[in-house]
């Protein structure tokens, strides 16, 4: 402790400063608002529109039936097609994006390949669904493969292609977030890779993967472009991956330009329960990484 | 190379300054001790009595340093050696003030104006040079760690050791005429003191050349088994 | 066959042993790993190691005999660890290093042609600087990592896993809540955790890289104890910047500077006499 003098007192924020501040906090919540002004519109849009479908009778235990006049139906194909034909598509992606993941974090490294690799999938990341759709239409749907020409399975691979670059990407954050402590620790006992893979990393990565691949399954139930091409549109319940099947992005398509209210009624229903599924999807992904967090 | 550890090997050398200045303390008391007997001042004697208390305290401090810098600085090689020795050192320190001491306490008992003999007087005149130039010798094989010199102590050692002898049998001699025979056994007393004091110089010689060397080795059983030699 | 008094009469020694070893639970009970076994001992010689074209290890040549505790200290990038992981053959595990030379543990070349690396990491184990038990695994599991890991069949992995623990002296601390995560525990019972799952593999060598740096004083004593302990079964090499650790808990000490060995000598005299004018000035902390 020194000085006869007194201590020099801490200066006052100035005026000038104060009103800096306040205009860069003014102007951020203005733009925060104007950004999430449209969000709210759509949501309320929504809910306006399609909640009257949601209360109608048989709304998600029938079908639709396809005629113009009469009884429109419900959307139970629509939603049953979507899960089918997502669960395909997540069934392919998410184990082979894992895989390559994989192969980019404990093999290919910083190896010319690998970083091959991964700037292809950086550019998958950026080419529109749409594009994934006429792939598959041209090499499996005009060939008609497998006996069909529309399919169920082909709108899975496409959707299947769409959904594998994202999960590629997350997954790889994840598994470089796992602490080579512990794959050092593990190779220092003697394990084979492999096992090191299987048993330490991929339980430790676990939570971050789950979420990134629902996150990537959420992406692809909302896909319609992709869909139109492979599996195109059928309005009955069926069971045949190797036909057409319904869908929800295909069923809001075809039923939004209806002349009839009731139908257009119907696709905001059907719009509302693909964004409510999307909704369930990343409440589910944040509870799961909620629950076995890493850090 | 920068330097490291400055405020260790600060309070390192303040400690071995103290070591050494404790030595010069322990000179002008043999100094003022011998004056004492030679002259049968008994005032001076009191002096030297009183002043050990100077290297009583001097003792505590440098004891007192070196437990301090162990506990805080954890020396170790050369370092550590010195600061073994710096403690062994402080207390031949003490144990040779307490020798000029007991020197000076028996100038009083032995009498104001005693008949003396020549040539026991004569006899510890020379121990007392000896011992005192032990005692500054060693100091000097200290400040500059210099091992010729302190194994060189040893045979200056052997010098008092024989000289205490002679003053012994001196004592026997003169012991029939009955003036003498107290003075004499009085003298055999101081010449023991003296005799100690070298012992005590060559113990520092003998840190000083395990500071250096790492190794200990007594030197005063080099110096006796070489006499022995000689008969 | 067994007469039925016998049985109960075991079964009394057996409880009236576990009576004893509760008040001995909190010191680490290497009686509980079986019967002593022979040590085996490390040779190195004319090691070379490399990250890319830096040449951190120039030549070494050292024994570390079996059944003692070797330290090595030296300043920070003297080659110390990178030594160290080539005994274990972890150095190649990073890209771009290799290492050449001889490495031999009692008869086996560690750098043979014809050896699994894995085998070779089985038999000299590692314990790191940072504490790294698996965040997924629980206590239990953590300790049986190296035996599931490695394939290793075992009928009895219960058992081992408690003597690995009882070794450690983590039984008492833990024996409750064998269920709870790993990451759950004190920094210090997670290093005695993860030096657990190494002596559960059973391995002949335990190499150690600054094993305690990470510690707070106490829980770097009680690692100290239980390397003291650990020498009885394993040969011990400990790699550490703290000299006084050094100065504790090993026989012999190896100074290295600039991918050198400069000394090797007995812990003693390198600390009280060392021979190279080097030493005496790391050690003094005239450098470092």
């Amino acid at each position: 402790m020194s000085a006869s003098s007194p201590a020099t007192p801490l200066s006052q924020i100035s005026a000038g400063r104060k009103r800096r501040d306040s205009i860069m906090r003014g102007s951020l919540l203005v733009g925060t608002g104007i950004a999430l002004v449209p969000l709210i519109l759509v949501i309320y849009y929504l809910i306006d529109k399609g909640i009257s479908a949601w209360t109608s009778s048989g709304f998600f235990t029938t079908d639709p039936t396809g005629s113009f006049f009469g009884d429109p139906g419900g959307i139970r194909s629509a939603i049953f097609g979507t899960l089918e034909i997502v669960a395909l598509a997540s069934l392919i992606a998410i184990p082979c994006g894992i895989a390559v993941a994989l192969y980019l974090t404990e093999y290919g490294k910083e190896h010319w390949f690998a970083n091959l690799v991964r700037y292809f999938v950086d550019v998958m990341t950026g080419v529109p669904s749409v594009v994934f759709g006429l792939f598959i239409y041209i090499v499996l749907v005009v060939s008609h493969t497998g006996g069909s020409g529309f399919a169920g399975w082909k709108g899975a691979l496409a959707l299947a292609l769409l959904m594998l670059p994202i999960v590629i990407r997350s997954s790889e954050v994840v598994l470089l977030l796992v602490p080579s402590s512990l794959r050092e620790a593990a190779l220092a006992l003697g394990a084979p890779r492999w096992r090191i893979i299987w048993k330490v990393v991929l339980p430790t990565a676990r939570s971050g993967l789950v979420t990134g691949s629902l996150l990537a399954v959420a992406r692809g139930m909302g896909e319609t472009a992709p869909l139109l091409f492979t599996v195109s549109f059928a309005t009955a319940l069926t069971g045949n991956i190797n036909g057409l099947m319904n869908s929800l992005p295909l069923e809001i398509y075809t039923d939004i330009t209806n002349p009839r209210d009731a139908i257009v009624a119907r696709a905001w229903g059907a719009a509302l329960t693909l964004v409510a599924l999307v909704l369930i999807l990343n409440v589910v992904a944040r509870l799961i990484s909620r629950r076995s967090s890493m850090t | 190379m920068q330097e490291t550890r400055h405020q260790f090997r600060e309070d390192l050398k303040e400690l071995e300054r103290q070591v050494l200045g404790g030595l010069d303390l322990v000179i002008s008391q043999l100094d003022r001790a011998l004056e004492s007997v030679s002259y049968q001042d008994v005032e001076l004697a009191a002096m030297v009595v009183a002043d050990d208390d100077r290297i009583d305290g001097r003792y505590l401090e440098v004891h007192q340093g070196i437990l301090s810098l162990l506990a805080r600085q954890s020396p170790v090689a050369t370092d550590l050696r010195i600061v073994a020795a710096l403690l062994h050192c402080i207390r031949c320190i003490e144990r040779m003030g307490d020798q000029c001491v007991n020197i000076a306490k028996l100038v009083p008992l032995s009498g104001h104006d005693a008949p003396k003999d020549k040539d026991t007087l004569d006899a510890i005149e020379r121990m007392g040079q000896l011992a005192r130039q032990e005692v500054a010798e060693a100091k000097d094989a200290l400040r500059t760690r210099n091992v010729e010199l302190a194994q060189d102590l040893v045979r200056q050692d052997a010098e008092i050791n024989r000289l205490n002898r002679a003053i012994f049998k001196r004592a026997v001699e003169i012991g029939d005429d009955l003036e003498l025979r107290e003075w004499g056994m009085f003298m055999i007393l101081v010449a023991r003191c003296l005799e100690r004091v070298g012992d005590n110089a060559v113990e520092i010689a003998e840190q000083v050349v395990f500071v250096v060397t790492g190794l200990f080795r007594e030197m005063a059983d080099i110096g006796a088994s070489a006499e022995s030699a000689r008969g | 066959m067994i007469p039925p008094e016998t049985t109960s009469k075991e079964s009394k020694q057996v409880s009236a042993a576990e009576d004893q070893s509760q008040q001995t639970e909190a010191a680490p009970d290497l009686s509980a790993m079986g019967e002593r076994r022979q040590g085996h001992g490390i040779k190195v010689r004319d090691l070379h190691a490399y990250y890319g074209s830096v040449h951190a290890v120039r030549g070494i040549d050292i024994d570390f005999p079996a059944n003692e505790v070797t330290a090595i200290i030296g300043p920070s990038g003297c080659g110390k660890s990178t030594m160290v992981r080539c005994i274990n053959r972890m150095h190649e595990e990073i890209p771009g290093a290799r290492s050449e030379g001889k490495v031999t543990l009692d008869e086996l070349d560690v750098y043979g042609p014809d050896v699994d690396v894995t085998s070779v990491r089985r038999l000299i184990g590692m314990v790191f600087q940072k504490p790294n038990p698996f965040p997924t695994m629980s206590i239990f599991d953590n300790v049986a990592a190296g035996l599931r890991l490695t394939g290793t069949k075992s009928d009895n992995l219960r058992e081992r896993v408690h003597r690995a623990l009882r070794a450690v002296g983590l039984w008492g601390e833990v024996k409750n809540r064998l269920d709870s995560p790993g990451i759950g525990l004190s920094g210090g019972q997670q290093q005695r955790l993860c030096i657990a799952r190494a002596v559960a593999v059973e391995p002949e060598v335990i190499l150690m890289d600054e094993p305690a740096s990470a510690l707070d004083p106490i829980a770097t004593l009680k690692v100290e104890e239980l390397i003291d302990e650990l020498k009885a079964r394993y040969t011990i090499i400990i790699v550490t910047h703290n000299m006084q650790q050094a100065a504790r808990v090993a026989k012999s000490t190896v100074f290295m500077l600039d991918g050198e060995v400069v000394e090797h000598d007995e812990t003693t005299k390198l600390f009280t006499r060392p021979s190279d004018e080097r030493t005496e000035r790391y050690v003094t902390g005239k450098f470092g």
